[in-house]
């Protein structure tokens, strides 16, 4: 049920600095992190809610998506929560790196509008990581 | 400004500085969380219905429901469902399972209930 092998996991300095910031709310944290866990599980097989593969505006297509807490189910229980892990995955999802950590219920840009400056950052991000770390079977880069 | 108050756009990061770890999230320990057990219990039905190469339509049909309801039926924890739904979307799934299957699985699951109780 669970993918062969768990994938090389990788954080931003953005993403993780983000998430040690959100250790005060236990509830999003322990969220969050069963999303990753999950998507590390189950790759391309991931059907839950809790992640979404495909961010359309993304230059990685197919190979990007997002974690999400909370989860639309429990949403009326986190009024104004909506947290949002963007990642890009490699082509055979051995590795998985974890760039922008946001969320978009509140701040400056809310709803699309975090996503029109979130995802070219997750993107550039995500080259920069396979540029640096020398990840092979990387997507494609669609301008 | 506090970690709920974050956006991605009021970060002063660059991807240009930016740096990589690996050990962020304990993925044992999540694994071992409620909020796992939750996220595979929004997964299951969807998945299973996946195994089964049925589209939500086809189980909509099967269940004499629209698709919409198919669709939040696989979003929610079937921790939380009632038995009766769950029963009903396995079922137009193909998976023949009966009231007596979750009696065996509850009191298979008693003995470690009480004990958590205690």
């Amino acid at each position: 049920m669970t993918a062969a092998r768990t994938p090389r996991l990788i954080y931003s300095g953005a993403f993780r600095d983000t998430f040690q910031r959100l250790q005060s709310d236990p509830q999003a944290v322990a969220g969050l992190s069963a999303a990753m866990t999950y998507l590390a599980d189950f790759g391309r097989s991931a059907v839950s809610p809790d992640v979404q593969w495909h961010l359309q505006t993304s230059a990685y297509g197919s190979h990007a998506g997002e974690v999400r807490w909370p989860n639309p189910e429990d949403q009326h229980d986190h009024p104004g929560q909506a947290w949002r892990g963007l990642f890009v995955a490699a082509v055979d999802t051995s590795w998985i790196i974890f760039t922008v950590l946001g969320n978009k219920a509140i701040g400056p840009a809310r709803g699309n509008d975090w996503y029109r400056s979130a995802v070219p950052r997750s993107d550039d991000i995500a080259a920069q990581a396979i540029e640096m770390l020398g990840l092979t079977a990387h997507p494609s880069r669609h301008e | 400004m506090s970690a709920h108050q974050e956006s991605a756009t009021s970060e002063q990061e660059t991807a240009e500085a930016d740096d990589f770890v690996e050990d962020l999230v304990d993925l044992d320990a999540a694994r071992r969380s409620p909020a796992y057990r939750a996220v595979l219990g929004r997964h299951l039905l969807a998945s299973l219905r996946l195994d089964a190469g049925l589209t939500q339509q086809e189980v909509a049909d099967r269940r004499g429901v629209s698709q919409g309801a198919v669709r939040q039926a696989e979003t929610r924890d079937i921790a939380k469902m009632q038995v009766g739904l769950l029963l009903e979307q396995m079922r137009a799934i193909g998976h023949d399972v009966d009231v007596e299957w979750f009696i065996e699985v509850l009191a298979a699951n008693a003995p470690a209930r009480a004990a958590q109780a205690n």
